[in-house]
């Protein structure tokens, strides 16, 4: 029997099915025997999750969040609210419950400490979970293989993924949630969105296949969905396949890859983890360093794409109802102008160590005159190569002025999806509206294209949509003029654009152009390549 | 007692980490200390929970009171105020 989903990765796996409740909802209820039983519960079950969130403090990077919380689930205060409820009938679990509900309630009205309240009700689950004997922090045995399900997973519970895990299947999510990212960055194959995971039971053999957007349940490696293979036809691909960099890791794995060049630099990780603002130097050497483990060829850097969704403690941004839509990007240039002038004089620095050319961009840039303060900004900072990123659907109708004030564009797909469909990237349920293939985004990136030649502009494609090797062919059936991907994925999305020429991709380009749904899109697309 | 006027510097005002390390201290330390926004409404640093109630925020001058000799109660304050993000 076959669940649908939404495929991440082409490659299957096979394994059993190992469930991962990382949802517990008991009810409240009064204990049997005595409260001093109750009490004596309490302590262990309450030490137990205190020391589970030290453990994670010192193996995560943002370790600081987990240590906070290791200190509030030990509070006293809590603790003797706690005992008193038990006092009053109430059994351990229950009683820790409400006394984290109540002692938090003051806390949820106010944007700055709301995230803090929600935290702190999770930790008093888990509480509750130990004084019950349910294990809730995910332990995956070694040497097995296991597809893991859930309803989703937390950042903390993908950082616990072994090599017994060979497939990933989740009932919420989409292709950009963060098991998808993990998953499609580490290969697990993985499938997401699934709504009936329900009837997958504990141990039962399974397949994922995601080049099929399905689960098979009995099924085996034979049964996966043959994937498109690309056999490389030509000795180069009809366009330049770039990486997508965070740090000096991914730098090294794109040289490897193929990439012939960095098309995404991203330099958030410079910043993050760092309670004070790091100096020039500091990020001249950090930005220096991925330079010299990066491919040869095009590097292009993206300054700070941060926001109160991913917040700086030194940016002094204040918390948002709406991140994604708040100060982020760009926008912090307003509320500090020194800031992207230290980065671009880091980057400078670390382009004349480094030896290699250095071009920048700006993400979140809505306006012509913002596009054009960076350019002015980059251009007195000596960068000969400035460009932006595309993924406001604001900016497309503007390209036509930025004729001279910049030389390329790239299409953030993620984020010009988010903004184009309105669906919040991470929304859980949202998922299908953020597919690369939904023709309304397709038809947004040839506009983006058209307008972009026009002014004279070259067109990059860095966001997921350049990781899917079929994709990529209709890209550059579209003109886009290269692309950028993860560097798990340069590989084959290399070997695909070695398959076609520029006749042929142009022609592939067109039958998905015809469709009116992301699925027919693909399935069009798919069919063209096969036939041509 | 020693008494001294912390400016909040950190950009998120008094969040869980920093409350979480002033009660820790109060506990190590075996020292009694009072936060507050004016005399009237001191409160005793036992639980980050209750210190994150009171909302303080980034540029309040909150008052501390340590109830140590001069020396270990200034060590303890200068702590505090680095705790705070000065």
């Amino acid at each position: 029997m076959d669940l649908k989903g939404i495929g991440i990765g082409e490659i299957a796996g096979e394994g059993e099915v190992f469930k991962v409740s990382t949802t517990f909802s008991p009810t409240e209820k009064n204990w049997e025997e005595s409260a001093d039983k109750e009490l004596s519960k309490l302590k262990p079950a309450i030490e137990k999750v205190a020391s589970d969130m030290e453990q994670l403090a010192q193996k995560e990077s943002d370790g600081e969040i987990f240590e906070a919380l290791s200190m509030l689930v030990s509070d006293e205060a809590l603790f003797d609210s706690a005992v008193e409820k038990i006092q009053e009938g109430l059994d351990a679990g229950s009683a820790f419950n409400r006394a984290t509900v109540e002692m938090t309630e003051v806390l949820k009205d106010d944007p700055d400490f709301a995230e803090r309240a929600n935290d702190m009700l999770d930790l008093a689950k888990r509480v509750w979970a130990q004084t019950e004997g349910v294990e809730l922090s995910l332990e995956i045995p070694e040497g097995k293989s296991l597809i893991l399900v859930a309803e989703d997973f937390a950042p903390a519970d993908t950082a616990r993924f072994n090599s017994s895990v060979k497939g990933v299947i989740t009932k919420n999510g989409g292709p950009t949630s963060h098991v998808a990212i993990l998953c499609r960055s580490k290969s697990i194959p993985a499938v997401v969105g699934v709504s009936e995971v329900d009837k997958l039971r504990p141990g039962e053999k399974v397949l994922v296949d995601p080049a099929g957007d399905r689960v098979v349940i009995g099924g085996a490696m034979a049964d996966a969905t043959v994937t498109m293979s690309y056999i490389p036809e030509h000795e180069l691909p009809i366009i330049p396949v770039y990486g997508n960099v965070g740090n000096q890791g991914d730098a090294s794995a794109a040289t490897s890859s193929g990439a012939s060049g960095v098309g995404l630099f991203r330099t958030e990780f410079a910043f993050l983890n760092q309670e004070n603002r790091p100096s020039v130097e500091d990020q001249a050497e950090s930005y220096t360093n991925v330079l010299n483990s990066s491919p040869e060829g095009e590097f292009i850097a993206r300054t700070l794409d941060a926001g109160s969704d991913k917040p700086l403690p030194f940016l002094g941004i204040e918390a948002e109802e709406n991140p994604a839509l708040g100060v982020r990007g760009f926008r912090i240039n307003d509320a500090d102008p020194e800031f992207m002038n230290e980065q671009l004089e880091a980057l400078k620095i670390a382009e004349q160590r480094s030896g290699k050319k250095v071009s920048v961009m700006a993400p979140m840039v809505a306006r012509f005159s913002e596009a054009k303060q960076f350019a002015e900004l980059a251009q007195s900072h000596g960068f000969e190569r400035v460009g932006i990123m595309v993924e406001t659907p604001s900016i497309i109708f503007q390209l036509k002025h930025l004729a001279g004030v910049i030389d390329f564009v790239s299409i953030g797909t993620n984020d010009l999806s988010q903004y184009l469909f309105a669906a919040d990237r991470l929304h859980p349920k949202l998922g299908t509206l953020l597919d690369v293939w939904q023709p309304g985004l397709l038809e947004a990136i040839k506009e983006t294209v058209r307008q972009a030649h026009r002014a004279g502009l070259k067109v990059g494609v860095c966001g997921e949509a350049g990781s899917d090797p079929l994709l990529a062919i209709v890209l550059a059936g579209l003109g886009v003029d290269s692309v950028s991907a993860s560097p798990s994925q340069v590989e084959s999305v290399l070997n695909a654009l070695r398959c076609v020429d520029a006749d042929q991709a142009k022609k592939i380009a067109e039958s998905a152009f015809s469709q009116n749904r992301a699925t027919y899109a693909r399935e069009a697309a798919k069919a063209a390549f096969l036939r041509r | 007692m020693i008494e001294r006027t912390i400016e909040i510097a950190d950009p998120i005002g008094m969040h869980a980490r920093p409350a979480g390390q002033i009660v820790k201290l109060a506990k190590e330390s075996g020292v009694k200390i009072l936060i507050g926004r004016d005399q009237g409404g001191m409160i005793e640093a036992k639980s980050p929970i209750m210190l994150l109630g009171k909302k303080f925020k980034t540029g309040e001058q909150l008052i501390f009171q340590v109830e140590a000799e001069a020396t270990q109660a200034n060590q303890i304050l200068d702590e505090i105020s680095e705790y705070l993000g000065n």
